[in-house]
């Protein structure tokens, strides 16, 4: 005991040895364990054949490994730092090297309670299940890693390791007990002692002190070794493997068909060829009576003057627009997993909706989105994008159904809250017309986007509208500016000669 | 001017439209609105071509040809398209829009 106390002093300071022995005693409920302070250079020397937790990365947790065998109480003193270890329990009640001067006090409360710890040993080691962990011997550092299968408690899944017999003996105390712990076929075996007759499987565990560097720093090399262990044994592999397997897995909840952001973006700003320039050219400079090309379903004819109007520095004439949309929609119906589901008015939709001899008239276009035209209702659609012409300006409302709101896109910021309106209150009335559902739009938010490209010049508003359109279709940011308009009137003018947007 | 090969090439599109159930002398009256909300009443042969019908309004309105627009049901009308392809029926609306372009003014 001196020895002891000497040792304590050296590592908590001056403090009376009986005042830690009445606060063990005072503990409650502490199953086949009695923690007392000991030789902890010595505790290592006697438990270094068994030790779970020294090269594991495992520290002193109240949450349990597995059930009922590493249980601590918790401790509630007045030390600022105590060490605790657990120790075997004799028949006696005592530990060997504690017989001497241990005092009747702590004899008769061990012998006690003798029966009822075997008890709850025995009990701990039969419930103690093998296919929670997989123990493997190392045979370099000579102890004993556990890698658990749950994930909550050590990150590391259970691997299936076929082990035929490992056998761990571990010498305690004065080298009185061995025992030995089989795993056969999936079944744990806990040996009897030789001299106390106990069936209680103890594991030794250390209590450090998390709040001190040493204990960090030890911590730290535990986890770096455990992982160059794991490195060596093909976690590495292993955990790849399992990711792929849930990449594959989760690839249901994605669109088959999905590409990246960066790649759709890229589309959007596909340079033209050089054959592709030179028949744009040759087209611009076409008579103006001249058909170039004839689009059978909507009936749109392009004649050499009014493909010119994409010509830089001109304005965008209407019916190089409406071909647009009608592209557009081409486009998605040839591509839907890669565009979102959209309608596409005509400039001549928002004219005949609203006019200021009229003003609001559902009626006038009640029949331009009817199932039989369209093969689909307006509300299925994600967005319904509404070119708006103003005298002589283009803008763009868009019903964004997806988000639930009404979109107003000018290239010179403008607001205009009464077509926003207006197109609210058409979409009540399609709603309610196609599908005969009263629709609650009184949520739905009003937004006059401020986030967007803007022209800087007096004849590229219906250029902007257009891409305007083809990027939120796609389901891309606006990441265009100005700077490229000459681009995307050659771009237009190819896709229109074609007659296929891409 | 038209050319013979014009002239047979809208006969052919006429007879091609033609519907059992409906005859070649049949008529249909159809309304033409402008962007002010004036309306005209024009009645026309269900396989005739419906240029007749856009200039004789043109004509009336004193517009030119080439910037007007005929919308029917979201569409735009076609000179060589007859009532009976469109399936018209009595008293349907077209509307007449001018031609839509712009730049929008720029205000530095």
């Amino acid at each position: 005991m001196k020895n002891q106390s000497r040792v304590l002093n050296s590592e908590l300071g001056d403090f009376d040895l009986s005042v830690l022995w009445d606060q063990i005693l005072n503990f409650e409920g502490y199953g086949s364990y009695c923690f007392r302070p000991m030789d902890m250079d010595g505790y290592h020397k006697r438990s270094a054949g068994l030790n779970p937790c020294k090269h594991s990365g495992f520290s002193h947790s109240s949450r349990p490994m597995a059930p009922g065998i590493y249980r601590y109480p918790e401790v509630k003193s007045s030390l600022r730092r105590q060490v605790h270890a657990p120790v075997r329990i004799l028949n006696s009640g005592r530990d060997r090297s504690t017989r001497q001067g241990s005092g009747n006090v702590l004899g008769t409360f061990l012998t006690r309670n003798n029966d009822m710890w075997k008890r709850n040993a025995l009990d701990s080691s039969l419930r103690y299940r093998t296919d929670r962990e997989v123990i493997d011997v190392d045979d370099e550092l000579g102890d004993v890693e556990m890698i658990s299968d749950d994930t909550s408690r050590e990150g590391v899944e259970n691997v299936a390791m076929e082990v035929d017999e490992v056998e761990e003996k571990a010498e305690m105390g004065n080298g009185l007990f061995s025992e030995v712990a089989s795993l056969k076929n999936g079944s744990l075996r806990v040996g009897e002692c030789s001299k106390a007759n106990s069936s209680s499987l103890v594991v030794n565990r250390p209590v450090t002190d998390v709040t001190s560097f040493e204990a960090y720093r030890k911590v730290l090399e535990s986890a770096v070794n455990r992982t160059s262990k794991l490195k060596d044994r093909g976690f590495v592999d292993f955990f790849k493997e399992r990711g792929r397997a849930l990449l594959r897995s989760l690839s249901s909840f994605w669109r088959q068909d999905e590409e990246p952001v960066e790649v759709v973006q890229r589309e959007a700003f596909v340079p033209l060829s050089r054959e592709e320039e030179t028949a744009v050219r040759r087209a611009f400079s076409a008579n103006d009576s001249n058909i170039l090309v004839t689009h059978k379903n909507s009936n749109i004819d392009i004649t050499g003057k009014i493909l010119r109007c994409l010509k830089p520095g001109k304005w965008l004439n209407d019916e190089v627009i409406n071909l647009y949309m009608v592209l557009l929609k081409e486009r998605e119906a040839r591509e839907p997993k890669k565009f979102l589901k959209c309608h596409f008015f005509n400039t001549f939709f928002f004219t005949k909706l609203v006019n200021s001899a009229t003003g609001y008239n559902y009626g006038a276009v009640r029949r331009w989105t009817s199932m039989k035209r369209l093969g689909y209702h307006l509300k299925d659609c994600d967005k319904i994008f509404i070119p708006i012409h103003m005298n002589i300006h283009w803008t763009l409302a868009v019903i964004n159904i997806k988000d639930q709101k009404f979109q107003y896109l000018d290239s010179f910021k403008g607001r205009e809250p009464k077509i926003l309106d207006a197109l609210a209150r058409y979409f009540v009335d399609e709603v309610r017309d196609k599908s005969e559902v009263d629709l609650d739009v009184s949520r739905w938010r009003q937004e006059f986007v401020q986030d967007l490209p803007m022209q800087r010049n007096g004849f590229d508003c219906g250029m902007f509208m257009v891409k305007y359109i083809d990027f939120y279709s796609r389901g891309l940011d606006l990441c265009f500016t100005q700077e490229q308009m000459p681009y995307f009137r050659a771009r237009t003018a190819k896709e229109i000669l074609q007659l296929k947007a891409e | 001017m038209v050319s013979s090969t014009d002239t047979i090439s809208a006969s052919f599109v006429s007879k091609k439209s033609r519907s059992p159930e409906t005859s070649p002398h049949m008529k249909v009256t159809l309304k033409v609105k402008n962007q002010q909300g004036a309306e005209d009443l024009y009645k026309i042969g269900t396989h005739a071509h419906l240029k007749k019908l856009m200039s004789a309004y043109c004509t009336k309105r004193n517009l030119d040809y080439s910037s007007v627009r005929f919308v029917y049901n979201g569409r735009e009308i076609k000179a060589r398209q007859t009532p009976a392809q469109l399936h018209m029926e009595e008293e349907d609306e077209i509307c007449m829009v001018m031609e839509l372009g712009g730049g929008g003014p720029y205000t530095p």
